[in-house]
């Protein structure tokens, strides 16, 4: 009896093990070491650091890098932060909240790449409707090819998607609704204002789950694709280029070892990140005891 | 829970306005451009190309029927909905499988598995495009839709399987006791007493997973090569070229692939808010 239970838990856990090793472990093994080795369409050689010495030297990488730090400080700074005013404030169940709720998360459910179409169409600099609603506010003279020209094409991507903070919204929402009322108490009775008390009573108590998000936020930034693929594919002049479409580029000009270098430094700063969140956020350790 | 403290009761008006005031904001910045696409596809193309106004002077469907005849939406629709529910059900049941035993069993390395695949939750998927093609290739499901369900299942599954060990550790144990009195095995109480049970988490990993895969466009791009097995994501790619300034066309045609995990979430609000959470908390 007790061996044909191992058995049959030993069968059970195969078939995830096999998906798992092949299309995540293997990948991973994969990407660590050929990242130290020459490899193309014809074929394999170690190389030492050469790729990674490439990349610290490339001007492209360094763009890269810059843009994917910008796009990280915007997630941090103002992603999860939007969120968790949006969550403070549905969870006042203001009228309407169940609506908001669902109306913001929409964009949530809606995939990047068909996004990536819609704000092709919105800053177009012919019919879009940013220009058009800029000629109606009167300031028309702000008009402009926001997606391709060098100065605006990161930030306006970045708005493509930093205001779809529904996800987080709703992941706070459920942390606010979990805190236990008395813990207000004594704060109404003193007759502390809704914003006196989401300020000192609710914010401090949301530190575990805003780290949470942090981490979430970060690592989606690290590996954000389609938008950029989609519409610059990372231009003009690498002011839209970011890791990710960086590691794209290298792997279609078939210089597998430099994406990989440029795999393993996402891998590396998601992990850092990480590290870095649970340590600030003191994720896991407890408010009460 | 009474929550009347933290309501509207005694709540002063400017306040009220300030929230309704950030409320509206947002309604506009993440709905704006996607409401004004929606609307644009039932205009024409000059009228689009005139940028007059935000809404069809006319509602115009000849968007919608150039979508739905001239580049075959529907196949790419049906090739979508192949791949997702298919890569939904193996994960489903590829995630029970494991994660049944590892919430339930004592042995050697359980606990490994669980870490093992939550540190497989935050591996970034684009660092690792070379190694996926090669392998997809290698094993000759270069342009099959069941390499990509592969693919999907391998990258899906730790999510999945966290989601599930935390639904199968809720469960009461008391009945699975009984079933084991009665003397059934391994297989038996998995397959006729937990996952009849198991509904509820069930159904929350694979609407999860049926919207994620849904919504993939990087993988299926590169596994997926011929025309006629595009997904509606991959299909979105050429869509610039293939409706060559048909403007409303290809508006009505991204409306129509968005509509898809909007529908399903819109019916199944509940269960998608409960697997999201639940998959990102214990993240």
């Amino acid at each position: 009896m007790q061996k044909s239970l191992g058995l049959s838990i030993f069968v059970s856990l195969l078939p995830a093990i096999a998906l798992f090793a092949t299309f995540l472990a293997f990948p991973f093994a994969t990407i660590l070491v050929t990242s130290f080795f020459e490899w193309n369409a014809s074929g394999l050689t170690f190389n030492g650091g050469a790729n990674y010495l490439e990349l610290w030297d490339s001007r492209s990488f360094k763009s890269a890098l810059q843009n994917t730090a910008i796009w990280v400080g915007a997630a941090v700074l103002i992603h999860v932060p939007l969120a968790v005013v949006l969550a403070m404030i549905l969870s006042r169940r203001v009228k309407g909240w169940k609506v908001f709720r669902t109306l913001f998360f929409l964009p949530n459910i809606v995939s990047y790449s068909a996004l990536a179409i819609v704000f092709l169409g919105f800053y177009n600099a012919r019919y879009g409707a940013l220009n058009m609603l800029l000629e109606d506010i009167g300031l028309g003279h702000l008009q402009q090819d926001w997606l391709f020209q060098y100065n605006t094409a990161l930030y306006a991507l970045i708005a493509t998607w930093i205001f779809h903070v529904g996800l987080y919204m709703i992941i706070v929402m459920a942390e606010i609704a979990s805190i236990p009322e008395d813990i207000y108490e004594a704060a109404v009775i003193e007759g502390a204002s809704d914003v006196q008390q989401d300020w000192f009573i609710t914010l401090p108590l949301l530190r575990n789950v805003i780290g949470t998000c942090m981490i979430l936020t970060v690592t989606q930034s690290l590996i954000y694709f389609e938008g950029i693929f989609l519409t610059t594919k990372g231009g003009p002049a690498n002011a839209s280029l970011n890791m990710s479409m960086a590691t794209y580029r290298a792997f279609e000009r078939f210089d597998w070892g430099e994406a990989n270098a440029i795999g393993m430094h996402i891998v590396l700063f998601g992990v850092i990140a990480i590290v870095l969140i649970r340590h600030i956020f003191r994720i896991g350790e407890r408010y009460f005891d | 829970m009474s929550d009347h403290d933290r309501t509207a009761w005694g709540r002063p008006l400017w306040l009220t306005i300030t929230y309704y005031a950030i409320i509206a904001w947002f309604c506009f910045a993440m709905l704006f451009p996607i409401l004004w696409l929606v609307l644009a596809a039932f205009k024409t193309n000059a009228e689009i190309l005139s940028a007059s106004g935000y809404f069809p002077r006319q509602w115009n469907l000849g968007g919608f029927e150039d979508a739905l005849t001239e580049i075959g939406l529907l196949r790419y629709l049906a090739n979508s909905f192949l791949v997702s529910a298919g890569a939904a059900s193996l994960v489903v049941m590829v995630s029970a499988m494991a994660a049944y035993p590892v919430a339930r069993f004592q042995f050697r390395g359980r606990n490994l598995i669980t870490i093992i695949f939550a540190l497989g939750l935050v591996m970034p998927f684009t660092a690792l495009i070379v190694p996926e093609t090669l392998i997809i290739r290698t094993l000759g499901l270069h342009d099959t839709r069941i390499g990509l369900i592969l693919l999907y299942a391998g990258l899906f599954l730790p999510i999945s399987f966290l989601v599930m060990r935390a639904f199968f550790l809720s469960l009461p144990l008391s009945i699975e006791e009984a079933a084991i009195m009665d003397g059934a095995n391994y297989w038996q109480i998995l397959t006729r007493v937990v996952l009849p049970l198991s509904g509820p988490g069930i159904s929350t990993v694979a609407i999860m997973i049926f919207v994620f895969t849904w919504n993939e466009f990087l993988f299926a791009t590169l596994v997926l090569s011929s025309e006629e097995k595009r997904t509606a994501q991959v299909a979105i790619r050429f869509f610039q070229s293939q409706f060559d300034f048909n403007l409303p066309g290809m508006f009505a045609a991204i409306t129509i692939v968005m509509l898809v995990p909007i529908l399903v979430f819109v019916v199944l609000q509940e269960r998608v808010v409960r697997g999201l959470t639940a998959g990102a908390v214990k993240g």
